[in-house]
């Protein structure tokens, strides 16, 4: 394993800021892929961080026992936002930058645009394939899922498959994603998949093995590790949910969210999922409902909602008609 | 006058309310002016107050010799929650108001704000937003533009600011309040004058005063007892921008050059160690030019922004003719 120094500025206070990144190279010759893995771009996403551990880890393992099975090159930034991560806030913290809304073509010249276009260009130039590792914000809990921009499915699902993950979601374009790592280096034509799971502060160990074991087997698959060690399951394939196939409850008051189901659970159609309440006069405003039946992967965390705060996403058994 | 926008119930307390003023009669010019984009943002909110005050003048008789003609709005707070605060942002959400337009009509919080913003606005011919530098910069007074073309620069001469400048795109832009403007076809100005968390009297009358001239010079405002005054304008395009960035982490201690024409070598600023005091750089303009930015916070790191100078060779002056 190679440790490069991505980028490095000295601090008025004396400890640099640096960002790390990790490489495992092909055993001989040149390799068939190069795959890149970062998280930690919000500072407040611990998950990936997690799952960045256990990868280094079992590669380093591989590394010193068969390193003829690395055919590809492995390149892992697990803390691409050192500052937020150490303050746990989403946003960079001396700035109030968020880093994933500043890829691509970003004018200006702060520090966290220099490190911003500093990881783009590193991915771009050294990658082949990328994952771009989030967790959910604080509000929010996730199962392990990937997230695709429909324009690009049709290159990204079938890699998204051999990842294992709950769902698969396609979802339409959004403002929101222009700016972003994942939809940037799509446009470059650098396949990424961008995932979401568990929640912000937290780590889910659980959702972090079955993405380090779909992981292993992406660079399986892509044909980066020659073979898996004994100890990586198989697994399920992922539902794959398109726009009209996902279902959201939103509070229709604000209030004290009180939830009554878990994540992963199967839920009914009108199934009771949590109240609403008023926690002041001691009244039930609203019982909150599944939008349909299927997969609940998306449950609010946070209990304090306004009115409109997404509550609940199921990925649906069938699509309603058009 | 004073109008009702938003009424959203609280999950613990009062609802939250945003206001809108309006005067003037509908069907001719319209203006919208917007400020409290960020919660710590004060010159504007200064501004939005007086020249509400000043409308309601005009409106009542006190301010004689003046009469309103065409639809002007103004919209003194926008991110309510993060004036609660005294932040740039809600930390509730961690999110920009102004990487957050259109916003959608049911969501979360600030999504629905700032669709309620885009809706009121829609219809007008004009929109200004009122802003100061970014956090840890201020800002000499200036404009700034969207996609500036010879009828907007003309029009923003009127405002009466010494510079206009042209807003460099990026993905990231198109979720800002100006960019939609621009998209749903209204003329938007950015007046950017200050810095974040202080208010600056001078800065407040140049604003008023510009604004005024402005309302005047389009017809939304007449005065029976002399012309809107001719204002004079040097325009810099995106390309006109020079950064200037330190060598070394430390102190900046800055000149007082903010707002004056700096020769290529000038004195901007040094850098001295945090600990011990010793100069370590003098900062030196790489280049002639006006300087629009200059930073207010003395820590900066190694390569860090200190300054933005606009270059006196690209500038295009724009007279009072005709």
């Amino acid at each position: 394993m190679k440790t490069q120094t991505l980028l490095s500025r000295a601090s008025p206070l004396g400890a640099p800021l640096n960002i790390v990144k990790q490489t495992f190279p092909a055993h001989r010759g040149k390799p068939v892929q190069r795959v890149s893995f970062v998280s930690g771009l919000h500072g407040d996403e611990f998950e990936g961080l997690y799952l960045c551990h256990r990868l280094i880890q079992a590669l380093r393992q591989i590394q010193e026992i068969q390193p003829e099975v690395f055919k590809g090159e492995v390149h892992i930034v697990p803390a691409a936002n050192p500052p937020a991560l150490n303050q746990g806030t989403r946003l960079w913290p001396f700035y109030g930058s968020d880093m994933n809304r500043m890829m691509g073509p970003h004018p200006g010249a702060s520090i966290p645009v220099q490190m911003s276009r500093e990881i783009f260009n590193n991915l771009k130039e050294s990658s082949d394939l990328v994952v771009d590792v989030h967790a959910s914000n604080l509000h929010l809990k996730e199962l392990p899922q990937i997230r695709i921009i429909e324009e690009f499915s049709e290159e990204l699902l079938p890699l998204a498959l051999q990842t294992h993950t709950d769902i698969v979601w396609i979802h339409p374009m959004a403002g929101v994603f222009e700016s972003t790592l994942g939809y940037n280096l799509n446009k470059l034509n650098i396949p990424t998949l961008v995932i979401e799971t568990g929640t912000g502060l937290r780590i889910e160990p659980d959702f972090v093995d079955r993405l380090f074991h779909g992981m292993m087997r992406l660079l399986h698959h892509q044909g980066v590790l020659a073979s898996l060690p004994s100890d990586i399951p198989s697994m399920p394939t992922p539902q794959v949910v398109y726009p009209r196939g996902v279902a959201q409850a939103s509070a229709k008051h604000s209030g004290l969210f009180v939830c009554q189901v878990s994540l992963g659970q199967r839920v009914g159609e009108d199934e009771v999922i949590g109240q609403v309440l008023d926690p002041v006069r001691g009244v039930v405003l609203e019982e909150v409902t599944a939008p349909g039946s299927g997969l609940l992967f998306t449950l609010r965390e946070q209990p304090a909602v306004h009115s409109g705060t997404l509550l609940a996403r199921v990925a649906l058994d069938r699509e309603p008609k058009p | 006058m004073k109008e009702e926008i938003l009424n959203i119930p609280t999950p613990f307390g009062e609802p939250l309310i945003l206001y809108k003023n309006q005067w003037g009669p509908e069907g001719g010019e319209s203006l919208s002016i917007v400020s409290g984009l960020q919660g710590d943002r004060l010159n504007g909110l200064m501004v939005a107050s007086r020249l509400s005050r000043f409308l309601n003048d005009v409106e009542s008789g006190k301010e004689t010799g003046y009469q309103i003609r065409g639809t002007i709005q103004i919209f003194p707070v926008v991110n309510y929650k993060a004036w609660e605060t005294g932040n740039p942002i809600w930390n509730f959400d961690s999110q920009d108001v102004d990487l957050t337009f259109p916003g959608t009509g049911v969501g979360e919080l600030t999504e629905t704000i700032c669709n309620m913003v885009i809706r009121h606005t829609a219809e007008s011919d004009y929109g200004i937003i009122l802003q100061t530098g970014e956090r840890h910069y201020e800002d000499a007074p200036h404009i700034k533009l969207i996609d500036p073309n010879r009828k907007r620069r003309n029009l923003a001469r009127s405002l009466g600011l010494p510079i206009g400048r042209e807003v460099a795109e990026s993905p990231s832009l198109v979720l800002s309040l100006a960019k939609q403007w621009d998209q749903m076809g209204l003329h938007p100005f950015i007046l950017s004058a200050g810095k974040p968390q202080s208010y600056h009297p001078q800065y407040s009358d140049l604003l008023l005063d510009g604004i005024i001239n402005f309302m005047r010079a389009e017809g939304l405002l007449s005065y029976n007892r002399e012309k809107p005054s001719p204002r004079k304008m040097a325009f810099f395009d995106a390309h006109s921008e020079c950064p200037v960035l330190t060598r070394q982490a430390g102190l900046f201690y800055p000149e007082p050059v903010n707002g004056t024409v700096v020769e290529k070598g000038s004195k901007l600023g040094e850098v001295r160690d945090l600990y011990e005091g010793a100069v370590l750089e003098e900062v030196h303009a790489p280049e002639e030019g006006y300087v629009v930015t200059l930073r207010e916070h003395p820590m900066v790191h190694e390569n860090e922004l200190v300054g933005i100078l606009l270059r006196e060779k690209n500038q295009r002056w724009f007279w009072p003719f005709g």
